[in-house]
């Protein structure tokens, strides 16, 4: 069952309509990480059941954060949401392990589906 | 060039998949639904502005500039936050993530075709009456997206 969120992305804004999505559909949001590097931190000592990770970002972009979570914990759940949306990228994502790709613009109920197909 | 000829100037396709995406991102995130117009740009006063290069055979430059009220509006419906608890480096950041949004989804419409572009990085400009001055070499599509509550202009420098 998933409860705890962890939020890797640069931009406080999605941060912000991320947490107001998630708890308001009963999930606790764990931690923000500006960057994939504090990604991949907050995931080792947190512990969440599912990350949602942005790709661009500073200092250690999603992709490798999303390898890097999955090195550690291969049963560990990995959305990524982004606006770069074109097929290399998901492809690339889709060998990592990623577990569900999600295009930004997003809304409420686009998370919650996401969310539920991995319950 | 006056406004209506630099509408005409760029691609319909081109500009008609900008505005497909800026519409889509808008409804998608806060409901909103616009009407578009063109509005000389000296007649507005934007004071945020997120841009990014579109780098491509023909490279693009895009801006998606608004206002305080308007950014304030618009991430308040997208947030849940109090227009009035919001900073300036949130507005700044929200119109920032909103022009990469419509670049990504614009990106995705335009692949395989002789406009396919790579994203860079964005940039956020802030200012009074930002305005941006081109060479008349430049081919730019300028539509003003609107309704009661916010306005949004889209600008397209194609070269």
């Amino acid at each position: 069952m998933i409860k705890k969120v962890l939020i890797v992305d640069d931009s406080p804004m999605i941060h912000n309509m991320l947490r107001k999505t998630l708890e308001s559909n009963g999930y606790e949001v764990c931690a923000d990480a500006k960057n994939g590097k504090e990604g991949v931190e907050l995931f080792q000592s947190l512990k969440p059941d599912l990350v949602f990770m942005d790709i661009t970002m500073p200092v250690m972009d999603g992709l490798e954060a999303a390898k890097r979570i999955k090195e550690m914990d291969a049963s560990s759940r990995v959305i990524m949401l982004t606006a770069m949306g074109d097929d290399e990228i998901i492809a690339q994502a889709g060998a990592i392990g990623v577990d569900i790709f999600l295009k930004k613009p997003f809304n409420d109920f686009k998370i919650v589906s996401a969310i539920s197909r991995m319950e | 060039m006056d406004n209506e000829k630099e509408q005409q100037s760029m691609s319909d396709f081109l500009g008609d998949t900008f505005s497909r995406a800026l519409r889509n991102a808008l409804s998608t995130m806060t409901g909103f639904t616009v009407e578009k117009t063109v509005v000389p740009e000296e007649q507005l006063n934007h004071t945020i502005a997120g841009a990014m290069m579109l780098i491509g055979s023909k490279s693009m430059f895009l801006v998606v500039s608004t206002n305080d009220v308007t950014a304030q509006t618009l991430i308040s419906y997208m947030t849940g936050i109090d227009p009035s608890d919001l900073s300036q480096g949130d507005l700044q950041d929200g119109i920032t993530e909103f022009a990469n949004m419509v670049a990504g989804s614009t990106r995705e419409a335009l692949v395989n075709t002789e406009y396919e572009y790579s994203l860079t990085v964005p940039f956020t400009i802030v200012g009074e009456h930002i305005r941006f001055l081109t060479k008349s070499r430049i081919e730019k599509y300028h539509q003003l997206y609107h309704n009661d509550e916010v306005q949004i202009l889209l600008q397209i420098f194609s070269f």
